[in-house]
Parts: structure tokens; C-alpha cells; sequence
């Protein structure tokens, strides 16, 4: 077992001797982006739009790694443990910060992060087949009361935005009870389920929802959308708060303990590579919302979303 | 769509067009057939070359890419025994035994034929009924999934035949490693005993990789008392002759239908349609009893069913906007990235896109012939090298391989576990095939269950009551159950 | 009948062993019962059963036939497999470049490999180009040593 210990030894070393950065080199060698999810998918799109933007910014090199299972807990799990030296961040969603760490056994919460920036939010939309005969939120209610049991409403797993949408809408309208809930595994199967009539209802962003025939019932905004005015907010159809307003929002998060000079240099550079024309680019094709927020306002944000969310994790039964 | 070919056409006939098509097919093969990198790792890395490219260049590298990889994972199948990827498992069955005949060129004939002719049907099914095999998708709720993954299930009754009780614990025990991790239904983690890192399941290319390619490390590192040992022999291709064809035509077209027609039903993929082809060949053709001693019939039959799947993937992909499994996926995440909306007006809305992805999919798979002798001509050289280097490579390929399917170094230690796990199993006639078949179909049998059970109030029966579909899968289901029982008695009684 | 414990018999009893744990631990109460298809043990319960009924057929089988073990060369095995475990073990805080290169040794130096030429190339090569592909070309890195970020 020698060598184990010589290792220990070794790696020991070297991690005294490497003292932290001052802000004035940072960085000195690539920043690491991890995406939680595979790649190919929208986070990791995403990141991979943003980096090069973020790299120029900085005036270094940025490169995006994936890491992905258990709904994007392995990610940021691993991630919580690392040295607060601002070279690694993971881009998380609602859902992998606010979410799994209440529902879920997960080495990190509240915590363990530094927030760095936001990058995107877009508000949630309840909706239904276009072909089905509910076209208000009102006729929802009146048939669920009318055939307790009868109607499904699906997800695209337990705790995902697309469940806490629906949950938000119904347990907000008070009929959650009269429903049934079926899981499916990604948003995929389930809108093809939501098109073979299997499910009658789904949540999810609104770029989503215009990719197939479907008709918006609420938005879970604190306006109507521009793109369907005549849509009524969640407030407007007697959904109390805190379940009315519900947006899918990620941003950057590096491990907790970031010195500030470093925190704010990579918050200014993450603004940078928002308002450059190349990202720009990318929302204006991807449909994505921006929506920056420097560190500070980000972590208040952040720590308001962890309170307020934990009121859907009570109503979804999580 | 078939207007819109020529001007599609025009696209693909470029110096830009006709070099990813080129470069893509080959590289794909390539990736394909080291053992331990599959198609997900392969487009994993292309995706950031596709991202500067125009649409549809980049979609045609993704499309060249995967069915390139698909057919490339059937030489180290065939050659060395290691799949890269779980569809390939079925076709170590008879395709190494093969190899170890000295048979290899044959073997690789006989599979290269048979993922041309299966590519290229589903190519040409794709073009013409895409959005009626859409439709038709619909039928499948998860009532009848369930149903069909029970079929595909009987395939561990038909891979194990001679040591039936070890193929049936081995198909178990892959049941319940899909299991581990967090429940698809409520998120509560199951079998994690506290680790955090079980959460995330056991990664079913971790393990597929473990159980054959590092086990076979250990096997041949167990065995060999000669450093000098070389492997197969082979010295490239050797194309079947049209006169050996005779009495396989009927299985090959069977096993195209089956692939396209699990290609397009969601919660299934290439392993699933290699396995239900393979086992259904195995119930009815007229080579049946020389099965898993390298048989030209199993090989074709797992080999044309998992490239028709390519095609079939693509069918809800593009007619629904519905990714048919994680490499369709990526490619519509990429779609949206060059500004084209996936969803279900994809088709209407970018026709000629549309018909030269079709179409360069159709000559991707005619140049997998070329290419692929031209590969494995290549690859010759590297099995004259000692046994113990190609061991050394085959670990390094394996470790690099499953590191990049999600990046985590849990996985790792899954993979040398399922190994060290694998190696003790096989020792003692335990086959690794239905311990496959088990983790590929586990998750979705599952989840086809319960939430049948969600929507029929707990009602077991009314499974097969009120869905036709569902109950002409199980009796099938059931007389490949029983036909072996029944076969194995009747043998008996005869030789008494 | 000649040896009552072989390699086959062992295996058979742990494949046993195993199963009935796992049926066990599923009536563990770690679960609020939701019953029916919502509970998290309602399918895997059903497939341990399965699995332990067939574990104990495979017992009955495995005592009533006896089966000649396989050749093992036992050391070289041993060592290997310990290599494996690890080698995975020591990716993370050594690097994929580091550990790499010490699996590929000890798999030479065990299957006999003993020319020093080979020795020194075949494992740096073929780690170095791996690193080199990844790391470098493609820009997906694979795990870096604490000594040097580049490999």
C-alpha cells in the first residue's frame, strides 16, 4: 500500500503549494463548465454557445465537460466539494438547485454554492392538446369536478419543471386529488403520450409547447405572455401565491467561498458574453429568454426561489 | 417529401456534403469498432465540429456518425469479442465463434451485408411513410410497451438455451441493476444503501462494457500461459457468394421488418431489435440448433435488425419532432441551434432539409460496404499484434470509453466491478447476453407497468381486455416462452 | 463426489446469498407504502423473488452435477483485477495520463512482457495519444493530474 500513500503524500504537496490566484491573474489556465446533463442536450448547447463568448470575455480559455445522472445531482454534487478558486462552474437549472437538494439525499443545499450569474429564465405554461375540448382553464375544473379520477396529467419525471407545473396548477386550483400523475421519462415519450391522448395535460416552457399542436391554458407569469395575450396569468384564475409565478431559470454556480474580486470578474465576463452578438445570436434562434442577473442579485434570488420552492415540493408530495 | 428530392439532392452533392458524408461514415466506423467507444461517445465527440457548421451539413456528420458506429461495433464484436455498445452484444453470439473457426472475414461479410441491407431499408421506408409510421407509433401507449418489452424479454429464454437456469439468473440480475438508483415513478432512491453516488443507477454502457470487453481481459490474462498468443485470424472481408444466400433471404427480411417496426416505437432501440430479431430467428429458422456456435442466420439476423433501428429512430424523430433515442435527440437539440424548430411541423416546414437528411442517409448506408472493408483491411494488422498489447489497449479504450458517457468517475468503478463480476460469472457457463437484455429493457419494462397500472386503476387484467395490440404481443410472448420447454422435452423423449 | 466445494458450488451460493439479501432488504421500512404500482419496491420485489427462486434451482443443480473447474492461473489474475479496481480508484486524484500508464505496465510486466523497449514505449504511447486526442485535440479533457493541468 505504499503507493497509495506516497499519493496522498504527493497530491497533498501540491495543494499547499498552490496558493489561490489573485484576481489580478485569474485565470490562468482554462475554466471548466460543467454541464449536469448529456451532451447534445439544451444545457449543454447552451453552454457550448456561451463559451467561447465567456473565454473572450475573460481573456482566457474556457472549455464545457459534462457530467451527467440522477437529474443533474451528480454534477453538482461533485462540483460542491471542488476548490472555490472560480476555474470550475456548473450552469444548474431550478430543478438541480433548488429542487433535488429538498427531495433528494444530496451532498449539497443552499450552501455550498458561490451564485455567479443568471443566465436564462422562461416561465412555465400549463397546456393541452389542441384537438381537446377544454378551452379554459374553467372547463379543466368543471370536468375534473364532474369525473373525479378520470383525467391524467403527465411529466417528465418526478421533481422536473414539467411536474411542478402542473402540480403548481392544480393543487393551486384545488382538484390535484380528483387527478391521476404519470411520470414519463423526459419530455419526449410524454408529449407523445399527450398526443396519443394518453395524458390530457403537461407543463412546460413555452418553446416547448409552440413545437407541437397544443393550446396554452395559464402562464405561470406576473404578466401575460406577449406571444398568447389571451392566455390569463396563474394569479388571474385564483392561483395563490407562492405557486403562480414558476420560471425554469439556470445561471452559473461555482462552490461556495469564491473571493469576491474573482466572483466579480466572472460575473462582468458572464454579462459580456450575454450582450455579445454570437449569443445573442444563439437565444434569438434557440427561442431562450435571457435574463442576467450579477452575483448578488443572483444569490438573493437564488436563496427566495430555495424558500419559496419548497411550497411545491409539499403540494407535489416529493 | 418525395418532391423535395432533387433540390435536396443539390444539397448533398457539395465538396461540404460529400466530405462529411465521407469523413463522417468512416470516422464512424472507426469510433464504432474500437472496443469501448460507442455511438453516444462518438457523436459526443463530433457534436462541438457540427456546431460551426451550416444545418445541413452538420445534421448529415451527426446521421453518418451513428449509423457509422452502429455497423462499426460489429467488427470488434466479431473480431475480439468486446461490443462497444449493448446492440452489438447479440452479435458476438455467433460472430465470434465464427472468428475463432478462422471464419472471421466470413463472419464480417455476412454482418456487413446485413447492416447495408437493413440500413438501406429503412432508409427507403423512412422516405416514403414517415408520417404514417408516426401515426401508427400512437397506438403504443405504455400498456402496449409493456407487452412488447415482455416479448423482447422471452429473448433470454432463446440466448441461453444449454444452461438455461444461469441465462434466466443472469437476465434477473439485470433486471434488478436497472432498478438501482432513483425510482423513474416517485425519485426515491432504492438499493443505494446510503451512497449518494448509486443515485444515478448503474450506467447500463458501464457495465455492458464490464461484463464483456474487461472480462474478457481477465479471461484471456487467466488463461494464457504464452505471451506470444496472437488472436483470431483474419485478413479483411470475405463477401458471402450470392449462392449463400439461399434459405437466409426469408430471415433477413424478417429481422429489417422487425428492426424498423421497434425503431419507431418509443422506450425501444437497436438492442432491443437486435435481441427480439435474433431470438425470433432463432425460434424459426431452419439453422436454428447451430445458433450460438456461429451461425451465419443469428448474425444477420441481429446485424440488419440494429441498423434498420437508425432508420426507424428517425421516423418519430423527424415526422413527430419526437427524438427516437439519445442520438436523434442530440440531433434535434442541433437542429433548434441552426435555427430550425423541432416539433411536428419539422417536415412541413423544412422539406428539403428533411429530404436530405433521408437521402444522405440512404447513401451513407451504401458507402458502409466500401468503408467497411476498407476499415477492417486496416484493422487486420492490429490483431497480428501480441495478445497482451492489444489487452493493454482494449483496458485504456474501455476506461476512456465510459468516462465519456456521462463524465462520472463512479462509472468507472462500475465498470471494473461488472469486470471482475463478469469474469467470475462466465467461469461458471453464467451467459452475459441476457444479463444485457435485462438492464436494456428493465427500465422501460418498469415504467410500462406501473404507469399501467396508474392508468387502469391497479387492474393487471384489463391490460389485455381493452388493448388488442397488447394481447396479440403476449400470447406471442408466451409461445416463445413455451416453445423451447416444449422443444427441449420432445428432443429428449426422442433420443430416449 | 470427490470435492463438495468447488469454484461452481461457491459461486452458486453467493449468487443464493446475495438474492435472499436483497429480498430481505426490500421489506426494509425505509418506504412511506403507497401501495400497489406507486410504491418504489413494488417491481423490484417481484423480480428478487424471481431471482432468489431460481438462485436456490441453481444451488439444487450445482450440488447434484460436478463440474471440473476451469484452468486459472491464479496470480496473475488476482493481480489484475486488483489493478483494475485500482486503477479506477486512482484516475480521479492521479490523472487518467499517470494511472493509465501504471495499468498498462502492470497488465505487461504480469502477462509476462519483459523487454524493457516495450516496457518504456507501448504504455506512454498509448495513454500519451489518448490524452493528446482528447485532452488537446477535441477539447473534452479526461481526468488531469494535480502536477500538470495539461496532462
Amino acid at each position: 500500500m505504499n503507493i497509495f500513500k506516497a499519493t496522498a503524500t504527493a497530491v497533498a504537496a501540491v495543494m499547499a503549494f498552490s496558493t489561490p490566484a489573485s484576481a489580478e491573474e485569474f485565470p490562468e489556465r482554462p475554466i471548466n463548465l460543467v454541464a449536469p446533463f448529456n451532451a447534445g442536450g439544451g444545457t449543454d448547447l447552451l453552454l457550448r454557445a456561451f463559451a467561447p463568448h465567456f473565454a473572450e470575455a475573460l481573456g482566457g480559455d474556457a472549455y464545457v465537460s459534462n457530467m451527467a445522472g440522477g437529474s443533474g445531482t451528480v454534477g453538482a454534487a461533485a462540483l460542491a466539494g471542488q476548490r472555490p478558486d472560480g476555474y470550475q462552474m456548473g450552469y444548474w437549472s431550478v430543478t438541480v438547485a433548488t429542487i433535488q437538494p429538498q427531495i433528494k439525499d444530496v451532498p449539497y443545499d443552499v450552501d455550498s454554492w458561490t451564485p455567479i450569474c443568471s443566465v436564462a429564465a422562461s416561465p412555465t405554461v400549463l397546456f393541452t392538446n389542441a384537438s381537446s375540448p377544454f378551452q379554459t382553464i374553467e372547463d379543466v375544473v368543471a370536468a375534473v369536478q364532474a369525473e373525479p379520477g378520470k383525467y391524467i396529467y403527465g411529466s417528465s419525471g418526478p421533481g422536473a419543471i414539467t411536474h411542478l407545473t402542473t402540480v403548481a396548477a392544480f393543487e393551486g386550483l384545488g382538484i390535484i386529488d380528483d387527478m391521476k400523475h404519470l411520470p414519463f421519462q423526459g419530455s419526449g415519450p410524454a408529449l407523445q403520450a399527450m398526443a396519443a391522448g394518453t395524458i390530457q395535460f403537461f407543463g412546460d416552457t413555452e418553446l416547448l409547447m409552440t413545437r407541437g399542436d397544443f393550446r396554452p391554458l395559464v402562464v405561470f407569469n406576473a404578466e401575460r405572455l406577449e406571444s398568447f395575450p389571451d392566455v390569463p396569468t396563474a394569479a388571474e384564475v385564483g392561483i395563490a401565491a407562492p405557486l403562480n409565478e414558476l420560471y425554469l431559470w439556470g445561471g452559473l454556480f461555482a462552490p461556495a467561498g469564491v473571493e469576491p474580486d474573482v466572483t466579480e470578474k466572472l460575473s462582468t465576463a458572464c454579462e459580456t458574453a450575454m450582450n455579445s452578438d454570437g449569443f445573442q445570436q444563439f437565444a434569438a434562434d434557440t427561442s431562450t429568454v435571457l435574463n442576467y442577473r450579477n452575483a448578488a442579485d443572483f444569490d438573493a434570488f437564488f436563496r427566495a426561489q430555495y424558500e419559496s420552492n419548497s411550497a411545491l415540493i409539499e403540494a407535489a408530495g416529493l | 417529401m418525395i418532391e423535395a428530392i432533387p433540390q435536396a439532392l443539390s444539397l448533398i452533392f457539395t465538396v461540404e456534403g460529400m466530405f462529411v458524408l465521407t469523413l463522417g461514415t468512416m470516422l464512424g466506423i472507426v469510433l464504432g469498432a474500437l472496443p469501448g467507444i460507442g455511438s453516444t461517445v462518438a457523436v459526443a465527440m463530433i457534436l462541438p465540429f457540427t456546431l460551426t457548421m451550416t444545418q445541413a451539413p452538420a445534421i448529415l456528420l451527426l446521421l453518418a456518425i451513428y449509423a457509422g458506429s452502429v455497423y462499426g461495433g460489429s467488427i470488434s464484436a466479431i473480431l475480439i469479442n468486446t461490443p462497444g455498445t449493448p446492440q452489438s452484444a447479440a452479435t458476438c453470439l455467433d460472430g465470434y465463434p465464427m472468428a475463432q473457426r478462422g471464419e472471421a472475414g466470413k463472419a464480417l461479410g455476412w454482418a456487413t451485408i446485413a447492416s447495408v441491407v437493413g440500413g438501406l431499408t429503412s432508409a427507403v421506408v423512412l422516405i416514403f411513410a414517415a408520417p404514417q409510421l408516426a401515426a401508427f407509433a400512437l397506438n403504443f401507449g405504455p400498456i402496449e410497451t409493456f407487452a412488447l418489452i415482455l416479448l423482447g424479454l422471452t429473448c433470454i429464454v432463446s440466448v441461453s438455451e444449454g444452461s438455461m437456469i444461469k441465462g434466466l439468473i443472469a437476465g434477473f440480475l439485470g433486471l434488478f441493476l436497472s432498478t438501482v438508483g432513483g425510482d423513474p415513478l416517485t425519485g426515491e432512491a432504492r438499493f443505494t444503501f446510503g451512497n449518494f453516488q448509486l443515485i444515478a443507477g448503474f450506467n447500463l454502457l458501464a457495465v455492458v462494457i464490464g461484463v464483456f470487453a474487461l472480462s474478457e481481459v481477465l479471461i484471456r490474462a487467466s488463461a494464457i500461459s504464452d505471451a506470444d498468443n496472437k488472436l483470431v485470424k483474419f485478413s479483411g472481408i470475405v463477401l458471402p457468394k450470392l449462392s449463400e444466400w439461399s434459405g437466409r433471404v426469408k430471415g433477413l427480411i424478417k429481422s429489417v421488418l422487425i428492426g424498423n417496426v421497434i425503431g419507431i416505437l418509443p422506450g425501444t432501440g437497436a438492442a432491443t431489435a437486435a435481441f427480439i430479431s435474433y431470438a425470433e430467428a432463432r425460434r424459426s429458422a431452419p439453422t436454428r440448433d447451430n445458433f450460438g456456435k456461429g451461425e451465419p442466420d443469428g448474425l444477420i439476423a441481429s446485424e440488419s435488425a440494429n441498423n434498420a433501428v437508425t432508420g426507424g429512430a428517425l421516423v418519430p424523430t423527424m415526422a413527430l419532432g419526437i427524438p427516437g433515442d439519445a442520438i436523434t435527440a442530440v440531433m434535434l437539440a442541433t437542429l433548434t441551434l441552426h435555427g430550425v424548430t423541432p416539433g411536428v411541423r419539422l417536415m412541413s416546414e423544412n422539406p428539403v432539409l428533411m429530404a436530405a437528411i433521408f437521402s444522405g442517409f440512404f447513401i451513407i448506408n451504401l458507402m458502409l460496404l466500401p468503408f467497411g472493408m476498407i476499415v477492417s483491411r486496416l484493422a487486420a494488422p492490429i490483431l497480428r499484434i501480441k495478445e497482451a498489447y492489444m489487452l493493454v489497449m482494449i483496458s485504456l479504450l474501455c476506461t476512456v470509453g465510459v468516462f465519456f458517457v456521462r463524465g462520472n468517475p463512479f462509472d468507472l468503478l462500475v465498470m471494473a466491478l461488472a469486470g471482475i463480476f463478469g469474469f467470475v460469472l462466465r467461469r461458471q457457463g453464467f451467459p452475459m447476453a441476457p444479463l444485457v437484455i435485462g438492464m436494456v429493457l428493465g427500465p422501460t419494462l418498469e415504467i410500462s407497468l406501473r404507469q399501467g397500472l396508474i392508468i387502469t386503476d391497479g387492474s393487471f387484467a384489463a391490460f389485455f381486455t381493452g388493448h388488442p395490440i397488447a394481447a396479440v404481443l403476449a400470447v406471442i410472448a408466451l409461445v416463445m416462452l413455451t416453445l423451447p420447454v416444449i422443444r427441449f422435452y420432445r428432443s429428449k423423449s426422442a433420443k430416449a | 463426489m470427490q470435492n463438495l466445494v468447488t469454484e461452481r458450488r461457491i459461486v452458486a451460493l453467493l449468487i443464493l446469498a446475495l438474492s435472499a439479501g436483497l429480498v430481505v432488504s426490500t421489506f426494509g421500512l425505509q418506504f412511506a407504502e403507497l401501495g400497489g404500482a406507486f410504491s418504489p419496491m413494488f417491481f423490484p420485489r417481484i423480480i428478487l423473488m424471481i431471482l432468489l427462486a431460481l438462485a436456490a434451482l441453481n444451488m439444487v443443480i450445482d450440488m447434484m452435477t460436478n463440474v471440473e473447474s476451469k484452468e486459472l492461473r491464479l496470480a496473475p489474475t488476482l493481480l489484475i483485477c486488483a489493478g483494475f479496481v485500482g486503477y479506477v480508484l486512482l484516475i480521479m486524484p492521479l490523472g487518467y495520463f499517470i494511472s493509465s500508464v501504471m495499468l498498462a505496465l502492470l497488465i505487461l510486466i504480469t502477462l509476462g512482457i519483459r523487454s524493457p523497449l516495450v516496457l518504456l514505449v507501448l504504455p506512454i504511447a498509448s495513454a500519451g495519444s489518448l490524452v493528446v486526442l482528447f485532452n488537446h485535440i477535441l477539447k473534452m479533457p479526461l481526468p488531469n493530474s494535480p502536477f500538470f493541468w495539461w496532462i
